[in-house]
Parts: C-alpha cells; structure tokens; sequence
C-alpha cells in the first residue's frame, strides 16, 4: 500500500504545468481542424434545444460527425475506440462481431452466476455487460508510464503522468493483447469476455500488466526529478 | 392524454401502455396482451390471484366471468397497473407468458404469448442437434425452454385436429426467410403431436446429410448407394428416444423378414424394438433399418391405429446435390444415400394416418440458390412434383404484439441489460433496428 501512495505523491508533484521546458518531447498530432472548431452534439434530446443567445455554437464552426457516432441508445464513445484499437486492416465489421459476441458471452456468463447464486447475494451480480467493460478499463488504467530521457548521455527510463486518453488507450491495447494471448482453438470473443470480467475484479493478465509497469516506475523513482 | 403520460412514467417501461394510440379502430381501449378487460380482471391478473377453475374468456385470470363491463378508461388502466404494483407488493405478473402449456389448447387468443415447455418433455423430444446452436445456449442461459405461440404452428395444429386420417397424409409445408421461425414452429407443432401420442419422426436438419457427413460407407444393400452409418444411428437413437412411451405401449411386429447377413436374420413377427437396437448396436445395417422401419410403419400404422408425423426441416435438401465425389468427377445424386432415398418414399401417398409437417429453408439450399424463398423456387421442379399436393404456411416477421411481447420476454430473462433500452424510445429504436424479424432482434438483443 505503501508503494501505492509513494505513486499518487508522485503523481500530484506532477501536476505542475511544467511542459513548456520539459524535456520530453511533446506529440503533435496533424488534425483537419483547427482549434476553433466545436465537437459535434450527438445526444438528441441535447440537440432539440434551442441555442442560448452567446452559446459557442453560434458562431464557432463544428467538426463533421464521424461514422461511427450515432444517436443510436447502443452508441458508447469508449466502445466505438476499443473496436477500432482491435481492428486490423480496416476490417471494421469482424472487430465489431467480436466485440458484440464478447458482450454476450459476458451476459451469459454473469447470467450463469446469476441463476446459481441465491437470492440475497443475486443483488451484488452485475450483469450489464457494458458496465463491466467500463469498469474493466478503469481497473486497467495505468498512473505512470516510462519514458527515455537522454540526460548527460545516458539514456534514462524516466516515470511521467499519463494523460486519461493515453491511459485508456493503453488499458484497452493490453486487454487486447492479453485476449490474444490464447491457444488457436479458442476463440477471441470467449477470451476477451474472460479477460474482461477478470479486469472488472481487479485479476487477470491486463491487470497483472499494469501492477508491473507501476513496479518498474516505483523502481526508477529515483530518476523523476530528470522530467524537467 | 396528460394523465396517460404521467401515468406511464410511473409505471416500469415493460408495461407502459401508450400503444394504445396505435389502434385507433378500437372503440374500447385494448390492452397490448390481454384484450379487452375488466377493471376487477385488471387487479387480478396483476396480483398474481391463483387459478380458479372457471376461466374468463376476456384476460385468462380464471377469475370473473365475461359478462363484466369490458371498458376501461386508458387512464384509469395505468392508474390500476401503478396501485396494483404498490399494494400488492409482489412483481406484477407476466403478462406475456401463457399458463396453458397444452399446445392442442393454443388458439389465435394466445397469440404472442410464451409457453413453457417442461424440461421432461423437451429433453425427449429436442435432443443436442435439434436447433441452433444459438438457441440452444439460449434455453441454458435462460433456464427454460420457452415457445411463443404464433399463427402458423396454430394454424397447422387446427389443419390436424380437423383433417380425415383414412385418406393419405397431408403435407404442410412452413416457408419464410431466414430466421423468422420456421423451425421454432415445427417445434410447436412436434409438440402438440407428441402431447397427442403420435409417432413422430423428427428429422432435424437433412441438409447435414448432403454435405456435412462424418463417414461414408458403401451400402450393405445396393452396391450404388451410400451409408451415413453415424447419422443413421444418431436417429435411431434419436426416435426412440421420442417414442419410448409409445413403442412400450404398443408392441409392433415386422411383417417381413430381413437378412442382413448370414447369421444375422430377423425372422418375420419380431418386435420392432429389436428391429431398432439392432440397427444401433450394428452402425453398418443403421441405414437400412432405418428403411426396414419406415416400410415397416407405413404398411402397419392404420392397423395398429397409431398416428404418425414426419416432420423435416429443410426439406429442400432432399433435392440438393451431395457432396460426394465419384469416379466420373461428378457429385453423387441425393438419391443415391440411403437415409434420403427412405425418407422420400414416407413423402409418398401410398399410406395414410398420418400427416407431413416439413420446411422449406434457403440454408437448406446451395448457396447459388438461395435467392428466395418460396416452396417453388428452393424445392425446383423435381422436389416441388414429389410434395405435391401441398399446404404451404407462409411464417413473417413478429407483428406489432408479437414483438413487444418478445421484447418484455427478453427484458424479463434479464437479456436486454441497457438501461437505455428499457424506455419507450429505446423499444421503438429495437424494433426499428431489427425490423421485427425474430433472429435479427434476438441477435440484436445480445448485445444490448
């Protein structure tokens, strides 16, 4: 436990906004739009009403829908990301199929529980297939990550932040490795499903990857201050 | 409307009642399940009163007679459902299930509504390669075997409550695109002839025959045909299984001798229980038993008074060309297997006390050759002049009551978990998104 608080410490001295003489370099992703265009809405109810007099969205230009974003009830941001962080080669639609197959034998699964167990414990079952997922990635969410610092010409493995989009993205890349990780003869839908029930309890693959990229970072503590 | 409005919003989705709107030819307003009601049949149903031998007509409570008052305001009824809720305490009951569980009882009142069929019967009756694999995982999940009673199972069981079984079989014949329950009905109706004690001869899935066989062997009997010795026995097994009851009930002598090898001879007058083990217990003589029983029940079933169904789904494949590859490098005619070659000659009208309750399904088919449906396209000319004369049964998609009941099933079982999903818009959007077809929204349902 002790290791854990060190980390969140660790973390809060790194909230000053020091990225301006920070070594690290900085990614720039090239996007079509520049700063001054507004998200779209996509929540209908949100759409039905009607502007306020100064709302940005008067006078401020707004990005193109994406494809993949719906007024659909089954619509997910997160769900949308880990479908096209699994696809390969732009097959969308086999992601997709996986993906739903994975949700359902999730249900089924927690379903199966849910009719063993007996009734005062049936409560505590969660069986909304989304939620777990949910859950499941925020279990998998690292704090910390390594980055190589040149310092003095020595390279360092330093432990910096990581922002909620760059960890999201990694929690769900490892759940898809771990979920890859299998013999030819089982299916990546029933893996998965597996993989991302363990998540949602805190065990599994994902998560034991996790708990050592914090390890490493506990070790290389003594090399944070080099971040700036 | 305001007070319906607010009523509704008190009331759990799955029993809101605004398609109400919907019917506007209705004087009286209708309930989605029950039809029109009394307001003391209301509470009723609601509260779980038990059974009372004298059945009202109007709600099925079993409580009060029809001569009630049949109108109820619409708000008055969402009212009742919301003090129902409160004062009995107890989840309101199902209202798309149906407490008759005896199919020869289902009548077009029952529309919609599931039944359950008891595990007992549903473990002799639909063994592991019956549906798909899809419901079967289903009937697990949900701990039941449930079916919903639907217009062409009721249709074909009133066909064969009414039809003259001195003259030869009559052959219904269950057509529609895929997933629209075609196989769900033939279960139904496999159901009801077996609650009845007829000999039934299911045949799950013929198409298997063609092109998914496991082995094949050259026939004991004529040196051009071919044995599936496995599915053979699968069947056997299969049909003694469903008709343990009635086999015990009335012992059948075989009326021909059969000689299959030198040592191994059924003298005429043996039971027909012999004729079966020895098919099992001897998989190469499986398919030719299985021939030996057919002549055998057809010659003898109006005798022994013992009525017989043939159900077959897929039976398109009958006509569909195998896979078997012989020496010319072209594939074997469906004729040429034995277990086909039977079963076609029980499509016969030479016998009589009996009906034919089959499919036709495009998946059944080739794949050049499922761009419709119909009997006459899928069966081709050949299959089409077997079968006829023929009842063709068209099965659709759910209609508007159909599709809310199933919805309310799925809600119930626990199935549709998005909170999303169960407001009134998020039904809307189900049943727009799958079109009201049975497969699509059970699919669609699985990952909701």
């Amino acid at each position: 436990m002790a290791g854990k608080a060190a980390l969140t410490n660790c973390c809060r001295i790194f909230h000053v906004n020091t990225r301006n003489i920070s070594p690290i370099v900085t990614q720039v992703r090239w996007s079509q739009y520049n700063p001054h265009y507004l998200e779209p809405t996509i929540d209908k109810t949100e759409l039905k009403k009607p502007l306020e007099e100064q709302d940005p969205r008067r006078f401020q230009p707004i990005k193109a829908i994406r494809s993949e974003q719906t007024v659909a009830l089954g619509y997910d941001f997160q769900r949308e990301k880990f479908i096209n962080i699994m696809m390969k080669q732009g097959n969308k639609r086999l992601s997709r199929e996986i993906f739903e197959k994975c949700l359902e034998n999730i249900k089924r699964i927690q379903l199966q529980k849910y009719h063993k167990s007996e009734e005062n414990e049936r409560s505590s079952i969660e069986l909304n297939p989304m939620n777990i997922f949910h859950q499941a990635i925020e279990n998998c969410r690292p704090l910390l990550k390594l980055t190589r610092i040149n310092k003095g010409g020595v390279a360092y493995q330093v432990p910096v932040p990581m922002t909620e989009k760059n960890s999201t993205f990694r929690a769900m890349k490892w759940m898809i490795e771990s979920a890859k990780a299998k013999d030819a003869n089982t299916r990546m839908y029933d893996q998965l499903a597996h993989e991302l029930i363990n998540a949602a309890n805190n065990t599994g693959k994902s998560i034991k990857k996790k708990q050592e990229l914090h390890k490493q970072c506990e070790s290389n503590k003594a090399y944070a201050h080099f971040r700036w | 409307m305001a007070t319906l409005n607010s009523a509704s919003q008190v009331l759990p989705s799955i029993y809101s009642i605004s398609s109400f709107e919907d019917q506007p030819k209705m004087s009286a307003p209708i309930s989605r399940y029950l039809g029109p009601l009394s307001q003391r049949c209301v509470l009723n149903v609601l509260r779980h009163t038990p059974a009372v031998p004298m059945a009202c007509s109007n709600c099925r409570c079993r409580q009060f007679s029809s001569k009630e008052s049949l109108t109820v305001d619409v708000s008055n009824l969402a009212e009742m459902f919301r003090v129902a809720k409160q004062s009995s305490g107890k989840p309101l009951r199902r209202l798309f299930m149906t407490r008759e569980e005896d199919p020869g009882r289902h009548t077009m009142q029952h529309e919609g509504l599931f039944y359950t069929m008891q595990p007992e019967t549903h473990n002799v009756l639909f063994k592991e390669d019956s549906f798909t694999a899809e419901f079967r995982k289903q009937v697990e999940t949900f701990n039941e075997m449930t079916l919903m009673v639907r217009r062409p199972a009721v249709e074909v069981i009133s066909y064969l409550k009414q039809a003259n079984y001195a003259y030869p079989p009559n052959k219904y014949l269950l057509y529609g695109s895929h997933g629209t329950g075609k196989t769900m009905s033939l279960a139904h109706i496999i159901h009801y002839c077996h609650s009845q004690g007829w000999m039934v001869l299911y045949v799950p899935w013929p198409s298997s025959w063609n092109n998914k066989f496991r082995y094949l062997t050259n026939s004991s009997y004529k040196a051009d045909r071919w044995d599936l010795p496995r599915e053979s026995v699968s069947w056997l097994k299969q049909f003694k299984t469903i008709n343990a009851e009635i086999l015990e009930k009335t012992p059948i002598k075989t009326r021909y001798s059969y000689e299959w090898t030198k040592r191994e001879v059924m003298e005429k007058g043996s039971a027909l229980t012999y004729l079966i083990e020895f098919g099992i217990s001897r998989p190469k003589f499986s398919s030719d038993c299985i021939g030996a029983l057919i002549k055998e029940l057809k010659c003898q079933n109006e005798e022994l008074g013992v009525r017989i169904l043939l159900a077959i789904d897929g039976v398109n494949s009958f006509w569909r060309p195998t896979a078997i590859k012989l020496d010319n490098k072209e594939f074997a005619d469906p004729d040429k297997i034995t277990l086909i070659h039977n079963f076609k000659k029980l499509l016969q009208t030479d016998w009589s006390n009996g009906a034919v309750v089959g499919t036709v399904d495009a998946k059944a088919s080739v794949k050049e050759e499922r761009a419709s449906f119909m009997p006459r396209y899928l069966l081709k000319k050949e299959g089409f002049e077997w079968l006829d004369p023929f009842v063709p049964i068209h099965v659709d998609d759910y209609n508007d009551k159909e599709v809310n009941s199933c919805i309310d099933y799925y809600v119930d079982k626990l199935w549709i978990q998005n909170p999303k999903a169960l407001t009134e818009e998020g039904r809307n959007q189900l049943i727009f998104l799958t079109n009201k077809n049975p497969r699509i929204l059970e699919r669609t349902a699985a990952a909701w």
